[in-house]
């Protein structure tokens, strides 16, 4: 393997090892590298909710591909500026992007829906001069919801009904308003504001895979966890990206320490929900590991690292 | 739940209430980055870069949102107290789409370093540069070379594609095809990251404190802005400037500029510097900043307290700043500032004679009006500014007494033509009189010490030759001054000499690897001689064996081969206390480097501690947290010693994130060594954090210098070749018949007498249990310096008498075969 050498392997182990008697998870082997090559520029990995695919962007956030895991496939859905604040629906069929362009040294921004087996993709607004939020799939997926400090937006996203999925119309969603944690239902033309810190602003919110927890970081701080309802506050210590496991119980994200000018290193962490579980996943590794995400089967997860340009997949035991 | 934390909004939407002056900057949003958070690379006199660029990031924000039409400009910080990342920086610009990204920076480097520099993202692609896209960023760039460079008035090197950069312009395909800085890889958006000037050099950072100078700065990319969006400046008057003193060229403290009723004093000891230094004549940047001048000509008038004022006729530029700098002219009177007499009031023949005057004489006067009694033949020579007159002494007769007068003929060479102060009484007139004797000649030869290498804990098979003397050296035919054998095969390798204070050393870099548990002579040249001529006369032998061992698994930290891009300058690192900021700086050497390893280039460390603080540390920083090492290797780094007895330790963060050091290592050597630290087996100390135990693997933080109490106060390191290495069994390691002595020998210790350790080398010619013991001349036993098994060869133990009065002591070797005793005398 060209990352490890076999000492330096078996130190990871061990180190790793060493560490699971409470949060009972085992790096298992090295990382390997899932998408790489000479020209490899990718990053921020994102599993479908299937399980079977993972979508990524390249630097400048320009692009976005997905790899099917059975066929190791890899296709460009898009080459459009569409990579930061992508999300996957929840069939593994769509992602919902934000897409720019640039013109007249303005960035214009619209909704865009892809098909990402079809390829298509469905705007779902015009071209605007300023969209300074992320868009949200809301309701099931049936709908997409933008919401900026000047208004609340509500589209159909196109996407058909799904069995169950009117039961879960009008379902809350928690998106970012103007720095602030907000949640709101689509028939009301208001949110309320669930921030835990006055004075604070938060980035990267990310709701549990069971609907009942929020991951985010506060602007210059922390990363937290809390209920939805605003209880249950935890520190999580400093790191960034958080991404869920699915089942609730860590969170992964990334410890880096910069120089104001790249990252000097970077780990990737397993941070304990419940417990104050704080298990560098990485260590050993020479990888600068950033943007983690884990897969929905429990057992992956994908990083990236910007000194390769190539996506990771670190397979990890979880008892 | 809700509970306070100390953030504070970093969104500001533009205010209605302000008059927009200029319009076409609709629909266009800006993101500001003021690099780094708190007080995070430091600058000279604890101002650090994050503070400066985050008063220029919020200056231009108020610009643009009150004179402009702008969308909105977003700022990523707002406050010293906020810690954000990189990451957070570019996800919370992305996630509000901003249309630009300006991380403004200051750069860091060696003292006498200031310029420009911009970083747009780029990289080059088979045989061409390539700009990032969304594009802008290189035109941005190429905007602020120009206006931002003109504004700051110092040197720029350029805007340039941040990969090509760091990585080479003229590679031509990178590996990597994609913006090398954060900010620019990750930004969705055009994005530039600039440098304006060097926070390390202290005539811009005296500037830089300055809350007008960072307006300057501020406004200057306003100005960038409109021209990037294709919009006229409007009109506005600004007048700038440095006040100095005409005499010594320095910034001048407290002088009022006055352009009618706008009247600006420029900083003081009082008014600002006294929160960056306790030495109310430390710092000056003479700076004025006169705003909304009416666009007209105007008066300029300087005035300042011990100078004639002056009033300059100037014109005001309407959409440019009008930069006049003044140098008033004192109206005190010249007169001699400083002398090379020593303190002994002695000067040696051959040495110059330097008499400096408070400012630029006219040479003529001078000439004409010097005098020495009793005569001798002398040339005289100026410096380019005028102010300082040397004399050659070389004709001057040993062990006499001179006086050199100045008569009152003399006067400075301003406008003012004012006579010299020679009695130093405040007023012009008065004879100058200097009295000196001379000292007496030099007829004693140099004197050799520290040989090296001796028999060595760790052995090295390449090990570095020297030996130090203590005065220069006529180098001619330096080539055979040292001789490194084996029997009769001489060593091949390379000489260097150099030159430390009063002190030389000679180095040899032997070009092959040295054979295992072999007996190796160092011979040094009698014919070895000061610059007077005076030769050492005998030749020096000395003796070393090599041992069994050798590195190996070596891994390469730092070998200083591409720059110091990973290291910051001692002053970034708020842990560095206790120093004198102008004499503390770090550069790359190619002078002076490791010649084992073929090194080409080398870290050159130069200190100077503050001798009025009690505590005193330099940290000198590696950035990049790669490469690891294990806990058990060997920690290594060849360190030119500059002698003084000041210190040095290596620093690692490891696993556990705690930061471990080595034991502190008096550098009491000058010219090249190699320095160990073995991480498992020494003493290792923790540092803040730390525990004095290395957990798993381990990278290097720093290289860290502490003061030794009567050492001298400033110096320099020079590192090259740092690296973490296993010790090992040496291949071909077998004892030739050669390499075994043929009989019990102990030598002379070396040095001798000595004071308080020494060395004795012994030799076994076959392996056994034996004793090494020191006794007094009264027979009692005062040190057991061996009691066990030893293998055959060549050995030496070295033998600290610190705590032994002065005296005569015996040493004993017994052997299993047989017994010899030496004599060795200790003097305190």
């Amino acid at each position: 393997m060209k990352y490890l050498s076999n000492l330096t392997l078996i130190l990871l182990i061990l180190a790793v090892s060493s560490l699971q008697l409470n949060a009972q998870i085992t790096v298992v082997g090295e990382p390997e590298v899932l998408i790489g090559g000479e020209n490899a520029e990718y990053m921020n990995p994102r599993w479908a909710p299937n399980g079977e695919y993972l979508a990524f962007t390249s630097a400048r956030n320009i692009g976005l591909w997905m790899v099917d895991l059975s066929t190791n496939q890899t296709k460009q859905i898009t080459d459009e500026t569409a990579g930061f604040g992508f999300s996957w629906s929840n069939d593994s069929e769509s992602i919902l992007a934000r897409v720019s362009e640039y013109e007249n040294r303005r960035n214009k921004h619209a909704i865009t829906v892809y098909d990402v087996e079809s390829g298509t993709q469905n705007r779902i607004t015009d071209l605007r001069n300023s969209m300074p939020a992320i868009p949200k799939w809301a309701n099931a997926d049936q709908n997409i919801v933008l919401i900026t400090d000047d208004s609340i937006e509500a589209f159909e996203s196109g996407k058909e009904e799904t069995p169950g999925a009117q039961k879960a119309v009008n379902q809350r969603f928690y998106v970012l308003k103007s720095g602030s944690i907000a949640t709101g239902r689509i028939p009301e033309n208001s949110t309320a504001d669930i921030s835990p810190f006055e004075n604070a602003e938060y980035i990267n919110l990310e709701l549990s895979p069971d609907g009942s927890k929020l991951a985010f970081e506060v602007y210059g701080g922390n990363l937290y966890v809390m209920n939805i309802d605003g209880t249950g506050l935890k520190d999580l210590g400093r790191a960034n990206r958080p991404r869920w496991s699915p089942d609730g119980e860590y969170v992964v994200a990334m410890v880096a320490n910069d120089n104001g000018y790249q990252f000097t290193e970077s780990n990737i962490y397993a941070l304990g929900v419940e417990n104050n579980a704080r298990i560098n996943l990485t260590e050993g590794t020479n990888l600068i590991a950033t943007n983690p995400d884990w897969s929905p089967t429990g057992d992956r997860i994908a990083f990236d690292s910007p000194e390769t340009g190539n996506i990771y997949v670190l397979t990890i035991n979880k008892q | 739940m809700k509970k306070f934390i100390a953030l504070f909004a970093f969104i500001l939407f533009l205010s209605p209430l302000q008059a927009q002056e200029v319009t076409g900057l609709d629909g266009f949003s800006l993101f500001l980055d003021p690099g780094h958070s708190q007080t995070e690379n430091q600058g000279l006199y604890n101002y650090s870069e994050a503070q400066k660029v985050l008063r220029v990031g919020l200056a231009l924000r108020e610009m643009l949102l009150t004179q402009t039409d702008i969308d909105t400009v977003y700022i990523s910080r707002t406050n010293d107290s906020q810690q954000v990342s990189l990451s957070q920086r570019t996800d919370l610009a992305n996630s509000l789409a901003a249309d630009f990204f300006h991380s403004i920076h200051s750069n860091a480097g060696a003292s006498t370093t200031n310029n420009t520099l911009f970083l747009h993202g780029g990289w080059r692609s088979n045989g061409q540069t390539v700009e990032k896209s969304p594009a802008g960023g290189k035109e941005m760039g190429d905007i602020m070379e120009d206006i931002h460079t003109d504004a700051m008035r110092i040197p720029t090197i350029g805007n340039w594609a941040d990969r090509n950069f760091y990585q080479g312009a003229n590679v031509n395909h990178h590996t990597n095809q994609w913006p090398y800085l954060f900010v620019n890889r990750t930004s969705s958006m055009a994005s530039i990251l600039s440098e304006s000037g060097f926070h390390t050099n202290p005539e811009q950072q005296q500037r830089n404190l300055n809350a007008e100078w960072k307006r300057l700065e501020a406004q200057s990319f306003f100005w960038v802005m409109l021209e990037y969006l294709g919009v006229e400046r409007p009109q506005k008057g600004i007048a700038a400037g440095i006040i100095t003193d005409y005499d010594s060229n320095e910034p001048l403290n407290g002088a009022i500029v006055s352009i009618g009723d706008s009247v600006y004093t420029t900083d003081t000891y009082e008014s600002l510097f006294s929160n960056y230094s306790g030495d109310p004549e430390a710092l000056k940047n003479g700076f004025y900043y006169l705003e909304d001048i009416a666009i007209d000509s105007a008066e300029l008038v300087v005035e300042a307290e011990g100078f004639y004022s002056q009033t300059i006729s100037i014109d005001i530029d309407s959409t440019d700043f009008t930069f006049t700098d003044v140098a008033l002219i004192s109206s005190v009177a010249p007169f001699v500032e400083t002398t090379s007499v020593g303190d002994d009031n002695t000067i040696n023949p051959g040495e110059d004679l330097v008499i400096t005057f408070s400012r630029a004489m006219n040479k003529a006067s001078v000439d004409s009006s010097i005098q020495l009694s009793p005569e001798a033949n002398w040339v005289r020579s100026w410096n380019s500014a005028g102010n300082e007159l040397t004399i050659t002494t070389g004709n001057f007769t040993f062990e006499s007494n001179y006086t050199l007068t100045i008569d009152t003929t003399a006067f400075d060479n301003s406008p003012f033509a004012h006579m010299i102060d020679g009695d130093n009484d405040g007023n012009e007139g008065g004879i100058y009189t200097l009295s000196f004797n001379t000292g007496q000649e030099d007829i004693i030869a140099p004197v050799v010490s520290n040989i090296y290498p001796t028999n060595t804990r760790f052995s090295e098979l390449k090990p570095i030759v020297s030996a130090t003397f203590s005065e220069q050296l006529d180098t001619t035919g330096i080539n055979s001054f040292i001789e490194l054998r084996k029997g009769t095969y001489v060593v091949p390798g390379t000489i260097k000499y150099y030159v430390v204070g009063e002190k030389s050393v000679l180095n040899f870099f032997p070009s092959e690897r040295l054979d295992p548990s072999s007996n190796y002579k160092i011979e040094i040249s009698g014919a070895i001689r000061d610059t007077v001529g005076n030769a050492i006369g005998s030749n020096i032998i000395r003796t070393f064996p090599t041992g069994d061992q050798e590195f190996n698994s070596i891994t390469s930290v730092d070998h200083f081969e591409n720059g110091l891009g990973a290291w910051w300058q001692p002053s970034q690192s708020g842990s560095t206390t206790g120093y004198t900021p102008d004499e503390t700086f770090v550069e790359a050497t190619s002078e002076t480097v490791n010649l084992i390893t073929g090194s080409s280039s080398a870290m050159h460390l130069h200190y100077g501690f503050d001798l009025n603080e009690t505590e005193h540390l330099i940290r000198e920083y590696r950035n990049v947290g790669l490469p690891k090492f294990s806990n058990t290797k060997i920690l290594q780094s060849y360190v030119f010693g500059d002698g003084s007895g000041n210190k040095f330790r290596f620093m690692v963060r490891d696993a556990s994130n705690q930061l471990e050091g080595s034991p502190w290592y008096s550098v009491d050597w000058i010219g090249w060594k190699l320095v160990s630290w073995d991480m498992a087996a020494d003493s290792v100390f923790g540092w803040v954090n730390g525990n004095g135990v290395i957990n798993g693997n381990a990278y290097i933080d720093s290289y860290q210098l502490t003061y030794t109490q009567g050492s001298p106060a400033a110096g320099s390191f020079i590192f090259d070749d740092l690296r973490a290495v296993n010790q090992g069994k040496a291949t071909s390691s077998e004892l030739s018949s050669e390499d075994v002595p043929t009989r019990v020998s102990l030598e002379q210790n070396y040095p001798n007498p000595f004071n308080p350790s020494t060395k004795i080398n012994y030799a076994l010619p076959e392996a056994g249990n034996i004793t090494l013991v020191v006794y007094d001349m009264l027979g009692r036993e005062v040190a057991t310096l061996i009691d066990g098994y030893q293998s055959e060869g060549f050995h030496s133990i070295n033998f600290n008498a610190s705590s032994l009065s002065s005296g005569v002591y015996l040493y004993r070797l017994t052997t299993p075969s047989s017994s010899v005793v030496k004599k060795m005398t200790l003097i305190k």
